[in-house]
């Protein structure tokens, strides 16, 4: 199913059709928000140890910003109202979209850098990949998680600063579970994911124009 | 130059930064254990400044406290004179001698569980719960806050039970068969 879908993508942008366009964007943002919702709701049990992030950022590294902004946002407009563990409030809500988001910019930014380029070009680039796709997904996740601890705090405290400082402490548990994870997932998920994508004629966006 | 010596600022950054946020979880980790590891305290420094300090000048209130040991023994500590800014902590350790045994809870919680009174100690399901007289329904009102949340006032009645306090429906009122009400507003 999914080489299937693969392949059909291959063949449109063979037969020039942008990946720009409006149905197709909005079709890969469904297929991405699917998939991510399907992990998270399968991995229920393990906290803060969720495939989204990844998924969020191979949408932006794939196919763009407008694709993984697009899927962090929808992802979260389901899962924060549809959740085992409880209704999201509006604030934290928020907050989570906006560090869901992070992916989404870390992707395209990615994706845009001469190193990541380089490294794609080579035939064997997992090693580097693993490493330099392993860091960037520790570092929007603490990003992330700093965001969102804050943002659980933000009107239970007297001072931004304190909740910056109370969400950072209460958080850490979580918040090193979670990067770990995303550490796992960002450096043997993603490369792989990105590499496959690459032999199937999925070539790494840069023209979404 | 190679490719890797080519982006060599950007992996020098990457790591940079991976180290960066290693040392703010390490430190961030090292604070949430400080806090909720509930260092064990008998009696401390706070104790002491409790015991002998009662400097002159300060705003003086006075309040009544009953503990009920749970095994038919109580006792009240009626009109008891303290400084206006002390909470219930303070001024269970100043009424017993500081023999107060509390888990201690640093920043940023900054709070006390309180395991022992007196030398009688939370066992099982039997701990001390916290009570305040509401004046307004003349009725006993579970504590919904800490002890170090409880701000003494003027004229103010206070109490510690123990008890089996499985839930608040289930816990007793510090004085049997008086009236309890679930909020004092």
């Amino acid at each position: 199913m999914a080489g299937n879908f693969a392949r059909s993508l291959s063949q449109s942008r063979r037969s020039h059709q942008s990946i720009s366009s409006s149905p197709l964007k909005a079709s890969l943002i469904a297929v991405f928000t699917a998939l991510s919702l399907a992990t998270n709701y399968a991995m229920i049990d393990i906290p803060n140890v969720k495939l989204m992030d990844a998924l969020v950022f191979i949408a932006a590294f794939l196919f763009g910003l407008e694709v993984g902004l697009g899927s962090a946002i929808s992802i979260w407009a389901v899962y924060g109202f549809i959740n085992p563990w409880g209704q999201d409030d509006f604030t934290l809500l928020l907050f989570l979209m906006i560090g869901e988001c992070f992916y989404a910019i870390a992707g395209a930014l990615l994706s845009r850098a001469s190193a990541a380029r380089e490294l794609l070009s080579n035939t064997r680039p997992y090693g580097r990949m693993s490493l330099i796709f392993g860091l960037i997904g520790f570092q929007a996740t603490f990003a992330y998680d700093v965001l969102t601890n804050f943002g659980s705090w933000i009107f239970k405290t007297s001072t931004l600063y304190q909740a910056f400082i109370i969400g950072m402490i209460t958080g850490v548990p979580f918040a090193i579970l979670h990067e770990a994870s995303n550490i796992a997932f960002f450096a043997f998920v993603v490369p792989l994911a990105i590499g496959a994508s690459k032999r199937m004629g999925l070539a790494v966006q840069d023209k979404a124009k | 130059m190679t490719r890797l010596g080519s982006h060599r600022v950007f992996y020098l950054i990457l790591g940079l930064l991976a180290v960066a946020i290693v040392s703010v979880q390490v430190g961030a980790y090292y604070y949430f254990q400080r806090s909720y590891d509930g260092t064990s305290s008998k009696s401390s420094v706070l104790c002491s400044s409790l015991t002998t300090s009662n400097s002159p000048g300060t705003d003086v209130v006075s309040v009544n406290t009953l503990v009920n040991y749970g095994n038919g023994t109580t006792k009240w500590y009626n009109e008891t004179n303290i400084p206006s800014g002390w909470n219930f902590y303070q001024l269970t350790l100043y009424l017993v001698g500081c023999n107060v045994q509390a888990q201690s809870y640093g920043p940023p919680l900054n709070e006390h569980l309180v395991t022992g009174i007196n030398g009688v100690i939370k066992q099982g399901t039997y701990s001390w719960t916290l009570w305040e007289f509401c004046q307004k329904h003349s009725a006993w009102v579970f504590s919904p806050v800490g002890v170090d949340l409880i701000h003494v006032e003027n004229g103010q009645t206070l109490a510690w039970v123990y008890e089996v306090s499985s839930s608040v429906s289930s816990s007793q009122p510090p004085v049997a068969g008086a009236r309890t009400v679930s909020s004092c507003s």
